[in-house]
């Protein structure tokens, strides 16, 4: 044992969860540090201050190329924050798609980490690396995946600016995962027992700093995924009602939307209400969404 | 459907070293370790009060102890002074008493003798070491046999106690030896030995 083990285990650092660890909530790794959220896409970066408390404060966007940005910001960043450590939402070139048949052997999740071909089969691609969703009732999965290149590319520009990061995720994904633990959560079951029941289908939109991703539910199973990324701008919501025309096209009458935002009273719902006036829509955005969903809260 | 809920994925390039916490029932391990050392301080502290107290103590009993002592060795002196004074008093007492006129007493004895007797013989004797002590030794010719008898109580009247009496008689002729001791003033005690110090 090292002195550091011992030093660790009398300070109980050795029982709070690593900054590093990804296994660990966000709010767990730093409940008393003030930490920085990024959410990045192409073109446009915005970022939010996590308090030692935990509460999302001050933060600001802007436009342009990631790199000129955290060259300009990162000193006002790192005044803000303790360690340099950040949250990252890599929102952009990344592809969400539906697959079937992947492997669902218990720590199958770990297992496609560090070696992806034993999870994902004749589907692995080199240089990539994945995360998922398994649909527990049928044989779909969403499945996230994104250029090693890339994130290589991010965690080197965030490193050399001296910043650590604790988390590098993709928002669009991560909302999606949230939006469909909500909605099939054992209390929204309870709460709403008949609307469940009495829908055929759903379609859930997740709409995130330009990019958007829609999958259609046909009862317990996910039959159909879109999604896009730095699709749209603020203010020009026409790339994302195109992408969605066709889904909702397929909807019946009983059908019902399940939209989330990155934030609340999001432009797009109120696009996307105008567009489809007769489309029952059920808002589940929350004030700072994305940001909430990065802290595990 | 239940999907349950997740920590938000994790896409970065993981470190190689990264452990999970420690289960929190450990926790007991480190407060143990504080819990000891908080006791430890505790009980230094309360070893290092005591033994000040002690010392302290010690200290304070060292000056009582000298305090007594001299205290013993000035009742030590007082008294061997007493005793000096009280040997002087005792000598001067015995003076006193060794210089009891015995006129009184031979005037006694001759007034003692009846009609029918004759003091042919009278001795009166101190010994230096009993100065109280008279020995008495008188002949006399008598032929009354109470005459002795009245001789002893003149004695007795003059404030002397006979003891240790040896009487012989051949015929009219008394021999008597008596040792006498004056009571006229009481003799005071003398200090004992054994007496504590302090009395």
């Amino acid at each position: 044992m090292k002195l550091g083990d011992l030093k660790s285990v009398l300070t109980f650092a050795a029982f709070r969860s690593e900054p590093d660890d990804r296994n660990a909530a966000w709010n767990r790794r730093f409940s008393k540090q003030r930490t920085l959220l990024l959410n990045v896409s192409r073109g446009h970066t915005s970022w939010k201050i996590l308090s030692k408390s935990g509460k999302i404060t001050d933060g600001g966007s802007q436009d342009g190329d990631f790199k000129e940005i955290i060259t300009s910001m990162a000193p006002e960043w790192k005044a803000q924050i303790d360690d340099g450590w950040c949250c990252v939402s890599m929102n952009t070139r990344y592809i969400l798609s539906l697959e079937t048949n992947v492997s669902r052997k218990p720590g199958a999740e770990e297992v496609i980490r560090t070696n992806p071909r034993a999870v994902l089969g004749a589907r692995y691609e080199k240089g990539k690396r994945y995360a998922y969703t398994n649909n527990p009732e049928s044989g779909s999965t969403i499945l996230l995946t994104v250029d090693e290149d890339q994130i290589k590319q991010f965690e080197s520009l965030l490193t050399s600016s001296g910043f650590k990061i604790g988390r590098l995720c993709c928002g669009t994904y991560a909302m999606m995962r949230r939006l469909l633990e909500t909605a099939h959560s054992i209390k929204e079951k309870e709460t709403n027992p008949a609307k469940i029941e009495q829908k055929s289908s759903y379609l859930d939109i997740v709409c995130c700093d330009g990019s958007i991703c829609a999958m259609l539910e046909g009862g317990e199973v996910w039959s159909e995924l879109r999604s896009r990324s730095d699709l749209y701008k603020d203010g020009d919501y026409q790339p994302a009602m195109d992408v969605l025309s066709p889904l909702i096209a397929r909807l019946d009458e009983e059908s019902q939307m399940r939209f989330v935002a990155d934030n609340d009273s999001s432009p797009i719902l109120d696009a996307l209400r105008s567009q489809f006036p007769q489309a029952d829509i059920t808002d589940y955005s929350q004030p700072d969404h994305l940001w909430r969903v990065l802290m595990d809260s | 459907m239940y999907i349950a809920p997740q920590i938000t994925h994790d896409i970065k390039t993981e470190r190689a070293d990264v452990l999970p916490p420690l289960p929190n029932v450990l926790r007991i391990i480190p407060i143990i370790f504080y819990a000891i050392a908080a006791l430890s301080l505790g009980l230094l502290g309360l070893t290092v009060y005591q033994i000040r107290g002690a010392t302290v103590g010690l200290e304070s009993a060292q000056k009582r102890a000298q305090e007594t002592q001299r205290q013993i060795e000035e009742t030590r002196a007082a008294r061997a002074t007493l005793e000096n004074r009280a040997k002087l008093a005792a000598n001067v007492l015995q003076w006193v008493e060794g210089a009891t006129a015995l006129q009184p007493l031979a005037v006694a004895l001759g007034r003692s003798m009846g009609t029918k007797a004759a003091l042919t013989e009278l001795t009166l004797s101190r010994d230096e070491k009993a100065p109280r002590q008279i020995q008495l030794a008188l002949k006399m010719q008598s032929a009354d046999a109470l005459q002795i008898e009245s001789t002893i109580e003149a004695v007795r009247q003059s404030s002397f106690r006979p003891f240790s009496a040896k009487q012989s008689q051949e015929g009219n002729r008394v021999s008597y030896e008596v040792s006498l001791i004056h009571q006229a003033a009481p003799v005071p005690k003398e200090i004992s030995e054994s007496a504590p110090a302090n009395e």
